[in-house]
């Protein structure tokens, strides 16, 4: 088994990249002394994979929303129970989350890190439905849903999706609906587990004070190996355009909560990599981070709050935005700022001070967070379901230069590709409860 | 293992240093601690908002954030909160560490000199107040603060049944006391309210991470301020349990259960055990049976709070189960109370509270917090320490610990949407 040794430039750092026979992608992240271990199994299947062609099949396959979701809840229960009593007695904390573009499951452990693998390894790959224990899920994730129904933060986040998207099923609720879940059964959900939790479509991250040949005669014990196929994610045709500009919605809230973002160009299903992200980061700091001319605008009109005001470049297969969000008294007003500034930093270009400054504030960041073994397992699956590499997107900042920024600048912002979400108070304003 | 080592510059000062090249980052902070009360809260939950927006040397917002950009992307922001029936203020700085700047700036200097200037000489107008714009500034993003948490429903009801359970004691008011208070807030109070805090806080100063430090400095900047500061949790007596319901626009209800704990203050293991098992880990009894079995609640999970001696239940229910999950809850904990423990469960919530509590090791802020969480108390104990204590712990205590818990407040939020 070859393992690959990769160090970055800037950070001194080493992790393994491991090819196991049986398909799966291994990457081991030592941290000496680190008290904790961290593990990371994940799958390339999110919520926008409910259209799907096999390279062993001859046509593609349409199903209900949520599965992804729903599989991540079924997958911890077995025949012999359920593998949070098998944590239980390792001591090992668990837990596992559905995204747009994947399914992670991960834990965090102190002690007997190689038993909690074993149960990881043991039962993401040990997929057991039956009628009675589907149906008994869809309560508990029926209240899930309605617990995000008034989330604030949430809607204001799908609502806009459905602004920016016609078709792309990024629109979607990861969690499905009520109606949707209630068509899901146990064939589906072999169907889809068989598919999609192929070795080769997945990977598994560890991060701390491991011994890598230990880690990987545990893979040797535990993995099985996968059938080479490869799965074509079928999107319907979206257009470039957005759906609306505008959409708002009511909820129990004091203050406006928005989102507001650009729908980006995308050419030809083109690779963002390492130093695009890059680019689209270093620029987001320059225009909307707390030392940008934007931020102090907004603040000083009384516009965003220091703690709420936040951007994002949301990406996966097929969809590509840039959001800023937070609370807002007047969220038409931070839209139509945010605007002008695009505009006028289009004209005038970036200044070198600015550029210089928002390279080394991301690079900051991004050392910051490889303190933590979490942050380290989480960031460097995500990198790699997107075919990345961490100590590239690193060593990316440093070595970036104006004219990548600018060229984003051009290509994202354009104003026929934006959209405002607003959730606005309830019109009878509960006034006795605010205290 | 990393030890934190305590040097007490004063009776009110304590310096606490973890120097640990584990670490990419370093973390300064001081936090001002001082008892909650109404007349006070107010103006020192904003001050700090307004001492770090702008410094002596960096008098402009923008000026000061460009200037921590350039120091990659480092942090001067500030934090308050509740110890018990204690107003904790916090001012910090943190960044990378030496070694990853790219000219190895010294971090360390540029980050204790920021922090340093605003304890020692904050920026002021010629009238020797603090700022006017400054000040309003905050005053309107801590209003928002409040309205942010009542967007936050799950937060929201938390801190309701806390209000309700504490009944006007410190414990229970907002770490920013209330709106109409901070509403009245004017430049000239909060200006004078600085210099009270530096003079009758308790000081507790933690320099950790990937930085060494130099001693001198901290004793000339911290050695005349402060005052020792004492607390305890008062006990408090459940004559009648009180039920509230807030009716409001929501798809799911949140129902949380306040309980008193009759408990001797920093001697609480066997509470925080007894929670663990009762309802902290996806094996104890709330998860296991009200959400897993009987499918009642998406979340219900207990925690114990050893410097207010309380207990909280908090679930998410549909509006139709609230009195079947409030039976459900009150039921586990009879399982609790009677002895109907398994040794596996218990097992588990060892080895749960084990594994949370050496984790703090990695990580600075949960380091500090840790700390933090114990200055009151008689005795402090490293994560290490406490996890050998709560191993210790035998069913008996368990079983004791909950039949010395009285039910005292019942909130509702019930969903009518």
């Amino acid at each position: 088994m070859e393992k690959k040794k990769v160090t970055g430039q800037y950070i001194n750092d080493s992790y393994y990249q491991i090819k196991h026979p049986s398909g799966l992608e291994i990457l081991i992240y030592p941290k000496e002394n680190s008290t904790t271990t961290y593990a990371l199994f994940g799958t390339r299947y999110g919520s926008i994979d409910n259209c799907f062609k096999r390279s062993d099949e001859l046509s593609a396959e349409t199903v209900p929303e949520g599965i992804a979701h729903y599989l991540e809840h079924k997958l911890f229960e077995s025949e012999e129970g359920d593998a949070f009593e098998r944590y239980a007695k390792t001591g090992a904390s668990a837990n596992a989350f559905t995204s747009f573009d994947s399914t992670c499951y991960l834990f965090s452990c102190t002690d007997r890190f190689y038993e909690s693998l074993e149960i990881l390894l043991d039962f993401v790959q040990s997929p057991y439905f039956t009628k009675e224990t589907v149906a008994k899920e869809q309560g508990i994730i029926g209240q899930e849903i309605k617990m995000y129904d008034d989330d604030p933060n949430w809607r204001v986040v799908v609502n806009h999706l459905r602004a920016l998207y016609h078709h792309h099923p990024v629109k979607d609720d990861i969690a499905g609906t009520v109606e949707s879940i209630a068509e899901i059964t146990p064939e589906y959900l072999y169907r889809c587990y068989h598919t999609f939790y192929n070795l080769n479509n997945m990977a598994l991250c560890i991060t701390g004070d491991v011994d890598i040949d230990g880690v990987l005669d545990i893979c040797d014990k535990m993995l099985k190996k996968a059938e080479p196929i490869k799965i074509e994610r079928v999107f319907p045709a979206e257009p470039q355009s957005v759906v609306t500009h505008y959409v708002e919605d009511r909820l129990s809230v004091a203050i406006p909560v928005f989102q507001f973002g650009f729908k980006e160009i995308l050419r030809d299903q083109g690779h963002i990599s390492e130093k695009d992200l890059a680019a689209v980061e270093v620029l987001l700091e320059i225009l909307a981070s707390d030392s940008s001319p934007l931020f102090r605008k907004l603040l000083d009109a009384g516009l965003v709050s220091e703690s709420s005001f936040s951007h994002e470049y949301f990406e996966g297969a097929g969809y590509a935005s840039v959001f800023f969000s937070g609370e807002s008294k007047d969220p038409k007003r931070v839209s139509e700022i945010i605007m002008d500034e695009v505009h006028h930093l289009q004209e005038t270009g970036i200044d070198e001070k600015s550029f210089q400054r928002a390279k080394k504030a991301c690079y900051g960041e991004i050392v910051s967070a490889l303190n933590s073994t979490s942050a380290i397992s989480n960031i460097m699956v995500s990198l790699a379901f997107k075919d990345r590499e961490l100590f590239a997107y690193v060593d990316a900042f440093p070595n970036l230069l104006k004219e990548d920024v600018e060229q984003k600048l051009k290509q994202i912002f354009v104003p026929e590709q934006s959209a405002l979400s607003v959730i606005l108070p309830l019109e009878n304003n509960e006034k006795e409860f605010m205290a | 293992m990393s030890k934190m080592s305590v040097h007490h510059i004063s009776d009110a000062v304590n310096l606490n240093v973890l120097s640990d090249r584990r670490f990419k980052t370093i973390r300064i902070s001081v936090n001002m601690l001082v008892p909650m009360e109404n007349d006070t809260a107010s103006a020192y939950g904003i001050l700090p908002r307004i001492v770090t927006r702008a410094t002596e040397h960096y008098p402009d917002y923008t000026q000061l954030t460009q200037k921590l950009a350039d120091l990659y992307g480092a942090t001067l922001d500030c934090h308050v909160y509740k110890l018990g029936g204690y107003q904790g203020i916090s001012i910090f700085v943190e960044g990378i560490s030496n070694r990853y700047a790219f000219d190895q700036e010294d971090m360390v200097s540029e980050l204790c000199s920021l922090l340093f200037s605003i304890i020692e000489n904050p920026l002021k107008d010629k009238d020797g107040l603090l700022i006017k714009d400054n000040f309003l500034q905050e005053k309107r993003q801590v209003l928002e603060v409040f309205d942010s948490e009542f967007n936050d429903k799950i937060y929201y009801a938390q801190k309701k049944a806390q209000e309700i359970l504490f009944d006007g004691k410190p414990e229970g008011l907002n770490r920013y006391g209330t709106r109409e208070q901070v509403e009245n807030l004017t430049l000239e109070d909060v200006s004078s309210a600085w210099d009270k805090l530096l003079r009758t806080a308790k000081f507790e100063v933690f320099i950790l991470g990937d930085c060494k430090f130099d001693q001198k400095v901290f004793n000339r900047t911290f050695a005349s301020l402060g005052q020792h500061q004492s607390y305890q949790p008062e006990k408090i007596d459940t004559l009648v349990i009180k039920d509230v319901t807030d009716d409001m626009p929501l798809s799911q209800s949140k129902l949380v259960m306040g309980f008193t704990a009759d408990a001797e203050f920093g001697e609480s293991d066997a509470f925080k055990l007894m929670a663990a098992v009762y309802g902290g880990t996806p094996s104890s009894k709330l998860f296991a049976n009200v959400r897993e079995k009987m499918s009642l609640c998406y979340y219900c999970s207990s925690a114990f709070d050893a410097n207010t001696n309380t207990m909280f239940v908090q679930s998410g229910v549909e509006t139709e189960n609230i009195e079947k999950a409030r039976k459900a809850i009150l039921e586990q904990l009879e399982h609790v109370k009677t002895s109907n423990i398994t040794e596996e469960e218990i097992q588990s919530a060892k080895l749960a509270i084990s594994n949370s509590y050496r984790s703090v090791n990695d990580s600075l802020e949960a380091m500090e917090n840790w700390y933090l969480s114990q200055v009151f108390r008689p005795s402090v104990k490293s994560p290490e320490e406490a996890v050998t204590s709560i191993e210790k712990i035998a069913k008996e205590e368990i079983v004791s610990a909950a039949n010395h818990l009285t039910l005292n407040t019942v909130y509702v939020l019930k969903g009518n949407a």
